[in-house]
């Protein structure tokens, strides 16, 4: 059974496909919900662009998204939305550019599955729409792969310029990016090696102009490195921790599906085998490369946090995602044919059905910052202040309320403050005031509801001053 | 003329495709309507401060709770282990019905639950969503103490199928037992077409190597080029 379709026609479904991702991603983006590193993001590009390489040299992440997404908030403003579309752009280049390439070297089968799979591996929807670097230096890594292949088998200077310069912005991107770039210049050096030699010299100029980029980042990555060796969140790597690397990336919330994807990039490592045993050695050592990648940069990550201290976790696998759909592309669209291929589409249209129904829940129906946001904003009023007491969450109030309209609970002096109400959002890392303790300065609660932004649960109390007549002052 | 090997082999053929297409249609039946493989849902609280009730050794604490779904596949239950002291024995969950009959009980190793945090325990319950039924927790041979069991405030805080809270006979005023309900629900339409896509995949792949498809795996396109593809 085959399908008769024109050059326009195969454009014109790659395209639709790529819009109806961008569509998908975009419905993802309405609920007003930031958590802890989308928070430092926000803060961040308040900044100008000193600011923000300041600021990014304290923390512990290279700067080039902050810088990408602060050009694009001049251009386009700095809305929560305008912010999810700087994240969903390097997906939908992924999904353009990337894909042309890959339909000039493997064939429009090739072209047809590597977007639907960069759109469906569980792990992508949701980083799609966070406002971090994820998606760029996805983005930044698959390009690389598919530049460094065309390096190789063309030879020409504008490919080994493509390396360079993709492989310095996914090091300016992400560190974990950059040890994914690391691996594809050591997988092209080996082939350069074993079957192109004379091509040698262009691989040294390219690597030469990827680390000269990267020269003026080196001081502040020192630094980062000192300040990570030190202390970091990130908890010890176990052997369950590997094994919840799988889940993490393959699974969609119903039974068997991290398994089925594990069978899925097994099989295609079979399949690329047999490609390289059939004497179409390039391809398939090109997908085995693409599966080695995320593997490598995985080993790297926990040899290293066991060298020096946890510094790994698997979302840093993010970025080789693409190289990921590559690998799987390739060998299945030599081997899936006819209704075997169309089942395969079928299937992977089911799954990003799948994949968004767990999106929809994880955005709009996960947290209580709908219902929290549309409390507050109906009964604050002018005067009035909202107290917290979690300390550590600023960051996120930051994003909803100015300091005008927020204070920390333990800052306020109930004896002078000069408050309407103060609507206390209660967590449970601070004692909750008592009624007698409030009495004491004239004030009384009153219990308002249980409610939420992000993960973080509180109660929310309204204090009011107790009336003259009623307290007998 | 037709000859008899090639009639044979084509007899073959038509058997062993009957045969893929009868056990691809078993199972989209059992996916849908059968039902084998299901999705979870977990109860939602709110995060609050704990309580603790006595030890759970001698006095039971005990939940009444309207289950939402019909099938229960486990029940997170939070106790503390009194700085060690609690660690060995067995709890056990009774399951009683609306009228007090007990009908069933799960056993667990204490010295396997978590201290101060929810510990699933699998119970794969049937039960009727909307109707009331007591989990009672009560632990046996364990030694120099028995684990307490954690509350919380029911008030704004769920779980939604918690009612009364009982330690022993007596009512615990506004009391939730911290408790995490892990249902098995059934798949949802997408869901669905996900499994009976994985098994159109199978089915055809196999369908394809049986009609000897790797022979003509090089040849063909699915899609045919009507036009210079630009390649």
């Amino acid at each position: 059974m085959t399908l008769k379709l024109s050059k326009k026609q195969k454009i014109g479904l790659l395209a639709a496909l790529a819009a109806l991702f961008f569509l998908t991603y975009l419905s993802l983006c309405f609920n007003d919900n930031v958590w802890t590193d989308e928070a430092f993001t926000i803060e961040l590009l308040r900044s100008d662009f000193a600011g923000i390489i300041q600021g990014t040299a304290s923390d512990v992440h290279p700067p080039l998204y902050y810088l990408i997404a602060k050009c694009w908030t001049l251009l386009f403003g700095s809305s929560l939305l305008s912010l999810k579309l700087v994240s969903i752009a390097p997906m939908i280049l992924c999904m353009t550019a990337g894909c042309g390439i890959v339909w000039k070297r493997f064939g429009y089968h090739s072209a047809l599955l590597f977007v639907f799979f960069l759109g469906v591996i569980p792990c992508t929807m949701e980083y799609a729409v966070q406002i971090r670097m994820y998606s760029w230096a996805l983005c930044f890594v698959t390009f690389m792969g598919l530049w460094a292949y065309e390096a190789y088998l063309e030879g020409k200077w504008r490919y080994f310029a493509g390396v360079a310069l993709s492989a310095a912005a996914a090091a300016y991107t992400h560190y974990f990016a950059f040890v994914s770039a690391i691996l594809i210049y050591g997988f092209l050096f080996l082939a350069l090696l074993w079957r192109r030699r004379n091509k040698l010299g262009n691989w040294l100029v390219s690597a030469a102009v990827s680390l000269l980029i990267y020269v003026p980042w080196l001081p502040y990555m020192k630094i980062q490195v000192r300040g990570v060796s030190k202390s970091y969140w990130i908890e010890e790597i176990t052997w369950e921790t590997v094994r919840e690397f799988f889940p993490f990336l393959f699974d969609m919330g119903i039974p068997w599906t991290s398994a089925l994807w594990c069978v899925l990039v097994l099989l295609c490592a079979f399949l690329a085998f047999c490609r390289i045993r059939k004497g179409e050695r390039e391809e398939g050592s090109f997908a085995l490369l693409c599966l080695l990648v995320p593997v490598f940069t995985a080993v790297t990550g926990i040899v290293a946090s066991s060298l020096i201290r946890p510094i790994f976790i698997v979302r840093y696998l993010l970025p080789c995602m693409g190289l990921l759909a590559l690998a799987l592309c390739v060998p299945l669209a030599r081997y899936l044919k006819d209704m075997v291929f169309y089942a395969m589409l079928l299937l992977l249209f089911c799954t990003g059905l799948v994949d968004y129904g767990q999106s929809v829940y994880r955005e709009y129906q996960w947290t209580h910052t709908k219902e929290t946001e549309e409390f507050l904003a109906s009964h604050v009023q002018e005067g009035d202040i909202i107290a917290y007491n979690y300390e550590t969450y600023k960051l996120i109030y930051d994003y909803y309320w100015d300091d005008t309209q927020k204070k920390l609970w333990q800052d306020i002096d109930l004896g002078s403050a000069p408050y309407g109400t103060i609507w206390l959002l209660d967590t449970i890392y601070w004692p909750t005031p008592t009624q007698e303790y409030l009495e004491g300065y004239g004030w009384q609660k009153e219990y308002m509801g249980n409610y939420g932004i992000e993960h973080n649960d509180f109660k929310i109390y309204k204090i009011t001053r107790i009336a003259p007549e009623a307290s007998g002052l | 003329m037709i000859s008899g090997a090639y009639m044979t082999e084509k007899k073959k053929q038509t058997i062993k495709t009957a045969a893929i297409a009868a056990c691809m249609a078993a199972a989209w039946i059992l996916i849908w309507p059968v039902g084998v493989l299901r999705d979870t849902l977990i109860s939602r609280t709110a995060a609050d401060y704990s309580m603790n009730t006595g030890p759970v050794g001698e006095v039971a604490a005990i939940q009444e709770f309207v289950p939402q779904y019909d099938r229960i596949r486990s029940l997170g239950i939070d106790i503390g282990k009194q700085n060690g002291a609690a660690d060995q024995g067995t709890l056990y969950l009774h399951f009683y019905d609306e009228n007090l009959h007990e009908f069933t009980q799960i056993p667990q190793d204490i010295s396997q639950m978590k201290d101060g945090e929810l510990t699933d325990i699998p119970v794969n319950l049937k039960l009727e969503a909307g109707k009331r039924y007591y989990v009672s927790v009560l632990c046996e041979d364990y030694g120099e103490a028995a684990p307490v069991l954690h509350y919380r405030s029911l008030s704004g805080n769920g779980p939604v199928e918690n009612l009364h809270f009982y330690y022993g006979p007596v009512v615990i005023e506004d009391a939730s037992a911290n408790i995490r309900f892990t249902y098995e629900i059934p798949l949802n339409p997408a869901q669905i077409l996900f499994y009976d896509s994985v098994i159109l995949l199978l089915g055809s792949a196999a369908l394809r190597f049986i009609r000897g498809g790797r022979k003509s795996m090089e040849e063909d396109e699915t899609f045919v080029n009507t036009e210079d593809d630009g390649k």
